[in-house]
């Protein structure tokens, strides 16, 4: 079979990549062979940056270049509140709202029983140093809402139980533009649960 | 082909963007690997459904290569609200789930395993929580007598003396049951209470229902550790890795 030792490599490598099968990697990689010299330097280049510079933020697990992050550093935010989430693409997820004027925690990951990822394997010893210091009056769990999410929320909830801070929970219902008949049991009755009150203005 | 069954989901993965990969334990082909297209989408009709630990009605296009399927519909039947709303109750599902998936083959019919599984999540949802461990045992105990790993327990493994008739009680768990204290010399073994075999002896034959009236001393609990902690890694070849923060719950009093 013809193949081409330097670009058999590189398809390889490429299929580490998450989501990318050999197929994917292929196409990728003949695309790659095509490109100039000028592109395969910047991509290179934008590697080795991400690489050399960005590291986990000492206080809050966030992916960063300065360390403390600029979130950690900024000084008009809400240091009384601290929101618990699980990756850093949470946090972007999060500041794209642009509603939410507190501190992160990254947690790096899940409580996961059937994976076997335990407590000690995700970021909360931090989290509980971080309360102990003081001035946190809230803890917002932010994990997913699913199984995975709710037992870590049911853990953290567990372990803050006995310092001095509110610990809430995002809430859970239907989704914005859904229809409630595909609404499972479950979010159904979590929905009634979590309704309020409703206000109207002219 | 296109197939319907029930099914408990063990766990999942993700898979490309907004894609995951589930493994349930199915009524009619065991152990089975679904792709949940969309499932990772907030508003997908599978991202409630194909939840860890829920009992669903699946429709599935069965892939003549490899062994992963496609599901095309998916049911709620439970989510088993009551062992989600506990730290303890989901990970012991956890346990329960990750038990099945690593000492299961794909694609191999086992209708008592799925009725036991099942079964053992419904109580899980009702007993207290001093009832759970003997629960878990209990399911252990069958789900390896199911497999054919079971210990054996009514007479020595070596010379066929009977239970009844032995002063001391070895336990060897590379023999894979019952030694006396005269074919037990010179061998790894751990010495356990008559009581505690005995216990054993009833939770792998008793119907799951009857722990709830079963009564089990602490000392034969601590005993009985030794299946989760020894019996099963060795046998199965496999790190029970659900055990280890299960146990870490259980000794803090969660």
């Amino acid at each position: 079979m013809y193949k081409v030792k330097s670009i058999e490599n590189l398809i390889s490598q490429l299929t580490k990549l998450p989501g990318i099968g050999r197929k994917s990697a292929q196409r990728l990689a003949l695309f790659l062979v095509r490109s100039s010299k000028e592109e395969h330097q910047s991509l290179i280049q934008a590697i080795d940056q991400v690489s050399k510079k960005v590291k986990q933020c000492a206080i809050c697990g966030n992916l960063t270049e300065d360390n403390p992050c600029s979130i950690c550093q900024d000084e008009k935010r809400d240091r009384g509140i601290i929101c618990v989430v699980e990756q850093p693409r949470d946090v972007i997820a999060i500041e794209k709202m642009g509603k939410f004027s507190g501190l992160y925690h990254v947690l790096g990951g899940v409580i996961s029983p059937v994976k076997g990822i335990g407590p000690g394997e995700i970021n909360i010893k931090g989290l509980l140093e971080r309360i102990r210091k003081g001035k946190v009056r809230e803890v917002l769990l932010a994990t997913d809402p699913n199984p995975e999410g709710e037992t870590t929320a049911m853990y953290i909830s567990r372990i803050l139980s006995p310092l001095e801070v509110e610990v809430t929970r995002l809430a859970i219902g239907l989704p914005a533009g859904g229809d409630l008949e595909f609404a499972d049991d479950f979010t159904l009755s979590q929905a009634f649960e979590g309704r309020r009150k409703f206000t109207w203005s002219n | 082909m296109l197939y319907k069954t029930r099914a408990i989901v063990l766990r999942d993965y993700e898979l490309a963007e907004q894609d995951k990969i589930i493994e349930v334990f199915s009524e009619k082909y065991g152990r089975v690997k679904l792709v949940a297209k969309g499932a990772r989408r907030l508003k997908s009709r599978f991202a409630p459904t194909t939840q860890i630990i829920s009992y669903i009605d699946i429709l599935a296009y069965q892939s003549r290569k490899l062994d992963l399927d496609t599901l095309s519909e998916c049911q709620l039947i439970s989510l088993f609200p009551e062992i989600k709303k506990d730290l303890l109750k989901m990970v012991s599902a956890g346990y329960l789930a990750e038990l099945t998936a690593k000492l299961t083959p794909l694609r191999d019919r086992n209708l008592a395993i799925f009725v036991l599984l099942l079964k053992s999540l419904s109580l899980l949802e009702k007993f207290s929580k001093d009832k759970l461990i003997t629960l878990l045992r209990a399911f252990e105990l069958k789900f390896l007598q199911l497999l054919g790993y079971g210990p054996a327990l009514r007479k020595c493994l070596d010379c066929g003396k009977k239970l009844e008739a032995l002063k001391t009680c070895h336990f060897s768990v590379e023999g894979g049951g019952l030694l006396c204290a005269v074919c037990a010399k010179d061998k790894k073994t751990t010495v356990i209470s008559k009581g505690s075999i005995k216990t054993m002896l009833y939770l792998s034959h008793s119907k799951l229902d009857d722990i709830k009236n079963l009564w089990v001393g602490r000392n034969s609990l601590r005993e009985l550790e030794i299946l989760p902690s020894l019996y099963i890694p060795y046998h199965s070849e496999q790190l029970i890795s659900g055990y280890k923060f299960l146990k870490q719950l259980i000794g803090n009093g969660a």
